[in-house]
């Protein structure tokens, strides 16, 4: 029974691939404008959404991001992409965060609709506080603009789309990705090297080509 | 290319140049009014007053702090309570005492002993809930006494990283006592012994000390405090379960977040105010007066209760480390624990009380018996970790005592 689910997902396996060759619509290079909102959160790798649907969501932390991907010539199913990527948030009473990253990602599409990425991302991230700060300066404190704090920003995360050109004659995309990133340094209380957080994002990719 | 780099030079300059900041709401020092009791009476004045303006200007934003022995009593104040509204700190300014409140839990766990209605040796599975019993390590063999005196082995719900990465998710949030216990449910002790064998620091053991507080006295921690603590010693300055919105005069609390010298307003942290491990706000005036109620028999406690609370527990400390003064302090070592107070080996005999404190905020609370000496002060200012150390290890025990 076990041997033949294995055989039967191979088959499907097959089957997807067979009908995946050449899915995208154009073999050319493509190009889209991208925009997102998400949700941020700080959780160690257990906090997947999977644990906060059994925990009630644990944040309000909004933000945005817009961004530009090219997309190479497609290899079968996959094709590899690049994005420049400019986003914000706000993490509660206690910082801002504005980050501009790198952004390869390899996607896979099925049926011209479904697709799936893996992404991951190399940005810069600058934090502000959300209220004031003083500066200690001759043996008192004054009120003092704060430039922030630089952050190296890794990121690694994956999501899925449906392509709505297939559906709708539209030329865009949704999708719904989760990442999960760090801001290093970082001290929240002194001893955090980095900070460990996630972001589930909603968005739409509008192609220009 | 150009126009793209033109762009994004230009988000970031704008965003760092005028990133969202909240506006700050303007205080006069009538909103900071408290009420100052205690005439100066100490011949020692001057140099108290001299010492707390030589810490601010070492960078404590504010301090107030209060010291009574057979010379006198004098309580003062330096620094700001409100720095962005220019308000100063007064020797009656309300300040937030976090773990200090561990020493009010256990004298009302104290008073519903002699009255009766528990056992310090009763095993807390006789007062808790099901779920918190099963789900929290040693909390099936737990006695009441073990809790207070730390030897329950019961695992510190904020040793959990979950714990602190919820809070920071959820900044505004205030926790009920049920919910900080969730975070110690599955959590391994970093030190694992059986209850009552050794000696362990744990915030949770006080959450459910409030816990049975509540429900064998029928009424909430706030009600207790207020009508068995508060208002039988006329502390009219000391609040509990109130966020800073409810208490005007709450002095600022401000943390250094990244250690570079910058400090922000870390205020609306309702951290633990309604926890009866760290929720109350006081003033040094008021401690003061706890302090001597608590060594007094027949004011809040009878003498057996006092021998009691002051009896150290023998077993050994499962982390000495944790307690570790350095060799070349005025306080040595620790002497041991007893029921919500610690005891300290010092040059000048031993102290006994608490420490409080969390981000942006630190306060001291320490009587001398032999000398009949109270030292208490708090600040409004966290990451000044150095500063902190030597002012109770050492200077403001050479300043009284020398």
């Amino acid at each position: 029974m076990k041997c033949k689910s294995y055989l039967l997902a191979l088959l499907c396996i097959l089957i997807f691939c067979e009908i995946g060759i050449s899915q995208y619509k154009s073999d050319a290079p493509q190009h889209s404008l991208g925009l997102s909102v998400f949700s941020e959160f700080l959780g160690t790798p257990k906090h997947t959404p999977l644990y906060y649907l059994d925990n009630s969501f644990p944040t309000d932390n909004k933000g945005f991001a817009i961004s530009i991907e090219s997309a190479g010539e497609p290899f079968g199913l996959f094709r590899f992409s690049h994005m420049m990527e400019l986003g914000y948030f706000h993490h509660q009473d206690l910082y801002q965060v504005l980050f501009i990253g790198y952004k390869p990602a390899l996607e896979l599409k099925l049926l011209n609709t479904i697709g799936a990425h893996v992404i991951m991302g190399l940005s810069y991230a600058h934090s502000l506080p959300t209220n004031q700060t003083y500066t200690f300066e001759d043996g008192e404190y004054e009120k003092k603009r704060n430039l922030g704090h630089p952050h190296f920003m890794p990121s690694l995360g994956a999501g899925v789309s449906l392509d709505l050109f297939g559906l709708l004659n539209v030329p865009a995309e949704i999708f719904i990705r989760e990442e999960v990133f760090g801001l290093a340094p970082y001290a929240t209380d002194g001893d955090f090297p980095i900070t460990l957080n996630h972001k589930i994002s909603l968005g739409i990719k509008i192609f220009m080509d | 290319m150009m126009n793209y780099t033109k762009f994004i030079l230009s988000t970031l300059s704008f965003f760092v140049m005028y990133g969202c900041i909240k506006e700050e709401i303007i205080f006069t020092q009538e909103d900071y009014a408290c009420e100052l009791t205690l005439q100066n009476t100490h011949p020692d004045s001057i140099s108290f007053e001299h010492y707390l303006s030589e810490k601010t200007s070492e960078g404590i934003p504010g301090i107030s702090m209060l010291i009574a022995n057979n010379e006198g009593v004098w309580s003062g104040a330096a620094g700001f309570a409100d720095i962005s509204n220019n308000i100063n700190m007064q020797s009656c300014s309300v300040n937030r005492i976090g773990s200090i409140t561990k020493t009010f839990t256990a004298v009302s766990i104290l008073q519903l002993a002699e009255e009766g209605l528990l056992g310090l040796e009763d095993n807390i599975s006789n007062y808790l809930d099901t779920a918190i019993i099963l789900n929290i390590h040693n909390a099936s063999t737990a006695t009441i006494k073990q809790l207070l005196n730390h030897t329950s082995g019961i695992p510190d719900f904020t040793d959990n990283i979950d714990y602190w990465l919820d809070t920071y998710n959820d900044y505004d949030k205030l926790w009920t006592a049920e919910q900080e216990l969730e975070y110690a449910y599955g959590l391994e002790p970093e030190f694992n012994f059986e209850s009552g064998t050794q000696l362990q620091y744990s915030n949770t053991n006080f959450v459910m000390l409030g816990l049975i507080v509540e429900m064998v006295s029928g009424v909430s921690g706030e009600r207790y405090y207020q009508n068995h603590i508060f208002n039988t010693l006329g502390m009219t300055q000391t609040y509990f379960n109130q966020t800073d919105k409810d208490i005007p005069s709450l002095v600022k609390g401000y943390h250094d977040e990244f250690g570079d010298g910058v400090i922000r307003d870390y205020t609306n942290n309702p951290f633990a105010v309604n926890s009866m491990a760290g929720g109350i706000a006081s003033n040094t005036e008021d401690l003061f007066t706890f302090v001597k109620a608590i060594m007094t028999p027949g004011i809040l406690l009878n003498q057996n209760s006092i021998d009691l609370m002051l009896e150290s527990s023998t077993v050994p400390l499962a982390d000495p480390s944790e307690f570790d003064y350095g060799t070349d302090n005025r306080v040595k070592s620790i002497a041991g624990l007893g029921l919500g107070v610690f005891k300290l080996n010092t040059d000048y005999g031993i102290a006994i009380g608490h420490n409080g404190g969390f981000n942006g905020r630190r306060a001291r609370m320490w009587f001398f018996p032999e000398s009949e000496t109270s030292i208490i002060f708090m600040y409004n200012g966290t990451r000044f970790k150095e500063i902190g150390r030597k002012m109770f290890r050492n200077e403001i025990l050479e300043l009284v005592f020398n």
